[in-house]
């Protein structure tokens, strides 16, 4: 190989290592999140045992406009999900004093169910918002989706034998096992890697590139919304008091104008004012194109106000990227494939920020920042999982009538991470990691006996038997730890070479 | 299904194919001629597994998930390399029952619309 690919490699494999390093615990955080929320809405079923009700879609949304009339009359807006086979609850976003609700409502009575919880909600949040406020923490997604990119292309190049070590796994042997692990998990996932990276770049173009918008529209971004969404009717409230016009005849007729398919969405902007307006969006689960039709309504009077189906292959082909990323359009068995795929990405950025120590710690002592690194990597990497099924555990054993529950389970989430990221920086990584892995797999062994095994929907058993699945998986690995608490230093010289 | 037996098959006999794993994964079997012509119908069958996926009515779906099943078909192979090579042997019989009976049912849906 002449010196000139070799050096280009070698340059490939610094940056490989300096992107995935830099934002790779922000990058872990994303893709963990970004994997539990391929299961949004079973989340969201195992989080609201006693939500058990379903209804016909057009009669939950019927139900919860009814509730919400009566109770956010003055909200500028109800964003509401409709139920399918996958949610049994009607999902609404509104604004109610100037404070932004979510709300689970029941498909029957349209009243907000028991156990108030963000439910999948908020991992999906997670995902592109990072808990920070906006437009700070979408932007650091898109800073760490586009590092992320760097980082995949870069390794591809940096990768001597991707062919030849396509199936190899060396188990035993310190680094080598590491980087077989880190390359086979990055590998054989590649194609939906780079999807996914791609993809979530294009998800946040238009905050993290918005040159090509304000070259066209200048500060008018509505008129952007209109061209390239033309079936939502957009007009200023007249503060002229209107009743809404019942929505069961508004989403019978779209619907019918839909062809038939499944109605995914339904937005009441302004509700109660004349000038409210009702607008209808197609499901996105019948295909991989995301937002394929809407119709708009007036909402006093329930007539037709614009409606529009997706033909312009530009915008069709950005629905089609927004689709892949989102992953709705996908039947059961893709949908556990996104899961695999996400979940191979996230442990192949765990095993390369854990790859980063183990390869300078074999060839020397670490140097003051690298065991700043190696304290962060136990903290990060088990205390997310931890905050999670923190999370989880808050929903199950908070007081039901608490006020503000659903923050108080998020605070538990984040408290709980906060606290796994001190006990990582104040213990040695030999003890922080078998400590914060064991209270991950304790946690996951704990959560599913609050609803007992046979009762309950699938969603909550299968919930239930993969939070078993993960204890019983992290236990042997706990167990090793503890074992063999001091790792060698230098494990290269006390192995025979292979 | 059909796609699904189809890719295993072609990845183990990739797999098969390479000088390091074919004794663990082909046994008494792995007679060097023979070794040498497996990459070629590895890969062969991996694009004849990716023409039964787009070929199905449902083609973008298809295609999709079967970017997905790659990686799990290729980790199967890869982890019983590891940990137990005789369960990538078994599973050449799963995948070759998958993919009959995928072509199976193909043929009754096509029977049935015709």
């Amino acid at each position: 190989m002449s010196a000139v690919r070799e050096g280009a490699r070698q340059v490939m494999a610094w940056l490989h290592g300096w992107t995935g390093l830099l934002l790779g615990w922000v990058l872990f955080v994303m893709c963990f999140a970004g994997t539990l929320s391929v299961f949004k809405p079973e989340i969201g079923r195992w989080m609201r045992p006693e939500a058990a009700a379903t209804a016909e879609p057009v009669a939950a949304i019927a139900a919860a406009g009814n509730w919400l009339s009566r109770n956010a009359p003055d909200a500028t807006g109800w964003y509401l999900s409709v139920p399918d086979r996958r949610m049994n609850t009607v999902e609404a976003s509104y604004d109610s004093g100037g404070a932004f609700l979510y709300r689970a409502l029941d498909p029957v009575s349209g009243a907000p169910v028991a156990r108030e919880t963000l439910g999948g909600e908020f991992f999906y949040r997670l995902h592109f918002e990072l808990e920070l406020p906006f437009p700070w923490g979408r932007m650091l997604a898109s800073l760490a989706a586009a590092f992320m990119l760097v980082a995949l292309i870069t390794g591809i190049i940096a990768h001597r034998r991707i062919f030849r070590d396509f199936f190899t796994f060396r188990t035993g042997k310190g680094q080598r096992s590491w980087l077989d692990g880190h390359n086979a998990l990055g590998v054989l996932a590649l194609p939906f890697h780079l999807m996914i990276t791609f993809t979530g770049l294009i998800t946040l173009a238009s905050l993290s590139m918005p040159w090509g918008i304000s070259a066209a529209y200048g500060d008018d971004v509505a008129a952007m919304y209109r061209e390239q969404i033309p079936g939502i009717a957009e007009r200023a409230a007249t503060g002229v008091k209107a009743p809404l016009a019942p929505l069961a005849p508004m989403l019978h007729e779209a619907q019918r104008r839909f062809g038939g398919a499944a109605v995914g969405r339904v937005y009441v902007i302004n509700p109660g004012d004349s000038a409210a307006v009702v607008t209808v969006y197609r499901a996105d689960s019948g295909q991989i194109g995301y937002t394929p039709a809407e119709i708009s309504f007036d909402g006093a009077t329930g007539r037709v106000l614009a409606a529009w189906t997706e033909k312009r292959p530009a915008i069709q082909t950005y629905n089609v990227l927004y689709g892949l990323h989102m992953g709705r359009f996908a039947p059961s068995l893709t949908r556990w494939l996104y899961f695999l795929g996400g979940a191979m990405l996230t442990l192949a950025i765990a095993t390369g920020l854990v790859l980063w120590i183990v390869k300078r710690r074999e060839r020397a002592p670490l140097s003051l920042a690298n065991r700043v690194l190696e304290r962060l990597n136990a903290g990060v990497l088990a205390g997310v999982p931890l905050g999670c099924i923190a999370y989880l555990l808050a929903n199950r054993l908070l007081p039901l009538d608490m006020v503000d529950r659903s923050a108080g389970e998020v605070s538990a989430a984040l408290w709980t991470a906060g606290i796994a990221l001190a006990i990582g920086a104040v213990l040695p990584s030999r003890l922080a990691w078998p400590l914060l892995l064991g209270l991950v797999a304790a946690g996951c062994a704990i959560a599913p006996l609050f609803v007992p095994l046979g009762q309950g929907d699938a969603a909550i058993l299968i919930g239930n038997l993969m939070l078993l699945g993960v204890a019983a998986a992290l236990l042997p690995l706990v167990w090793r730890q503890i074992r063999r608490p001091s790792v060698p230093v230098s494990r290269r010289t006390a192995r025979v070479p292979a | 299904m059909i796609a699904a037996g189809l890719l295993y098959l072609g990845l183990f006999a990739l797999a098969a194919g390479m000088s390091r794993h074919a004794p663990a994964l082909l046994g008494p079997w792995h007679a060097p001629h023979r070794v040498a012509r497996l990459p070629r119908a590895g890969r062969t069958l991996i694009l004849v597994s990716l023409a039964a996926a787009v070929m199905t009515p449902d083609w973008s779906r298809a295609l999709v998930a079967w970017f997905g099943l790659a990686p799990l078909a290729a980790g199967i192979v890869l982890l019983s390399l590891t940990f137990a090579p005789r369960l990538a042997r078994v599973s050449v019989v799963f995948a070759i029952a998958l993919a009959v009976v995928g072509l199976a049912m193909a043929l009754a849906g096509a029977g049935a619309a015709a």
